[in-house]
């Protein structure tokens, strides 16, 4: 498997390519900007963006997928029926995406936004602005934030210490990490 | 990016290593296939997508060496020369830095969390978006570096050197630090309260 993780200084943002290693269809996730670096990872290893998959529908993740679109002929993910005018097709909780030999489970994480999702790629976990390392996304209000914890403790931390946490914002991690060194899991609800 | 293996001895919860079916507890020699495995990354192109959980490296040089995708958690290096080296997307959190070489690296989107980083020098290196969470570092010197987006959050740190460092978008929330030297790095632009993206 091929895995490229690329940052959009525009909105602070990561997105990240997987395809296989032989090259040919790849997804990629929050696409935030479609930019030289991007356009490079993926013509560089013979990939074709063949699906994207939105966390959420921020612009800072979200802002690269009409430029994208004009390239690859691509279908979007998300749990919203459209991004950016565009039509998605709709991902729920424990929806199971076959992307070419990849699946992908879908969780729905809500709190950061109502329509935020999270991937889970075997050991691998795209968070979006679910939980990054040692933090948490905004939210709104305090009930918000209660749903995002109450997500985060219910859906998230029993995937297991090993699985790998691949954020919106800032580094990677692993649940392990995040049980251990992240402040704001132990607060309360 | 590695992908994990139980190892086959029954009962063991651990990850085999990379080209062996048993972990580093249960293969017959993990120290000469650890080695084996180093000899071919050193004339290769690097270190990719292996898994190396818990193993022992002393005295070697690795320097320039690209490592990518890879797991090392758990890992203990001692005196092991990283000069140049370039670390992407790889985990090397509960690791062990003993005395290691580890200037002019480059490490992107790297994971060191709750390691313990003894006498090892970081200098003139492009640190970003590490993951230090938890660290314990002695004695360890970023000066000149760039680390932007790296995150220190619940580190303990302890006569660690960051002069001339870029801290833009640095978190250091919750960080034990004892004695820390910021001399002409711009902390203004680093985040030391705990704070939502």
């Amino acid at each position: 498997m091929k895995f490229f993780s690329l940052f959009s200084g525009a909105g602070m943002a990561n997105s990240y390519l997987v395809g296989p290693d032989e090259g040919g269809d790849a997804f990629l996730v929050d696409p935030g900007v479609f930019d030289a670096s991007l356009l490079q990872a993926v013509e560089d290893n013979r990939l074709f963006v063949r699906w994207i998959l939105v966390t959420h529908a921020h612009s800072g993740h979200v802002n690269g997928i009409r430029s994208l679109l004009k390239v690859y002929d691509a279908a979007i993910y998300a749990n919203q029926p459209s991004i950016l005018d565009v039509p998605a097709r709709h991902v729920e909780e424990a929806h199971q995406l076959s992307l070419g030999d990849f699946r992908v489970r879908v969780i729905e994480t809500p709190g950061h936004s109502i329509d935020s999702v999270s991937y889970l790629l075997g050991h691998m976990l795209f968070t979006g602005d679910l939980l990054s390392a040692g933090s948490i996304g905004k939210t709104r209000d305090g009930y918000a934030r209660g749903l995002l914890l109450a997500t985060v403790r219910k859906k998230i931390l029993p995937l297991g210490d090993e699985v790998l946490v691949f954020p919106g914002h800032g580094p990677p991690s692993k649940i392990g990490i995040e049980k251990l060194y992240n402040p704001f899991l132990g607060e309360k609800l | 990016m590695y992908v994990p293996r139980p190892c086959a001895e029954k009962g063991c919860g651990r990850p085999a290593l990379a080209e062996s079916n048993n972990c580093v507890v249960h293969h017959p020699d993990a120290v000469a296939h650890v080695k084996e495995i180093l000899k071919a990354a050193r004339s290769s192109s690097g270190l990719r997508d292996l898994d190396l959980a818990g193993i022992t490296i002393q005295d070697e040089d690795l320097s320039g060496l690209q490592i990518s995708g890879c797991r090392l958690t758990a890992a203990t290096l001692t005196r092991v020369k990283l000069a140049g080296a370039f670390i992407q997307l790889s985990f090397l959190d509960r690791a062990t830095l003993r005395e290691c070489d580890v200037t002019r690296v480059s490490i992107i989107n790297a994971v060191l969390a709750g390691s313990r980083v003894e006498n090892c020098p970081f200098e003139d290196s492009e640190i970003i978006q590490g993951n230090f969470l938890g660290i314990r570092g002695v004695a360890v010197s970023f000066d000149h570096s760039d680390l932007y987006g790296s995150r220190f959050i619940g580190s303990w740190l302890d006569k660690v050197s960051m002069r001339d460092c870029n801290l833009t978008r640095a978190h250091f929330d919750s960080a034990h630090r004892a004695v820390v030297d910021f001399h002409m790095s711009n902390t203004n632009e680093a985040l030391f309260i705990e704070e939502e993206p």
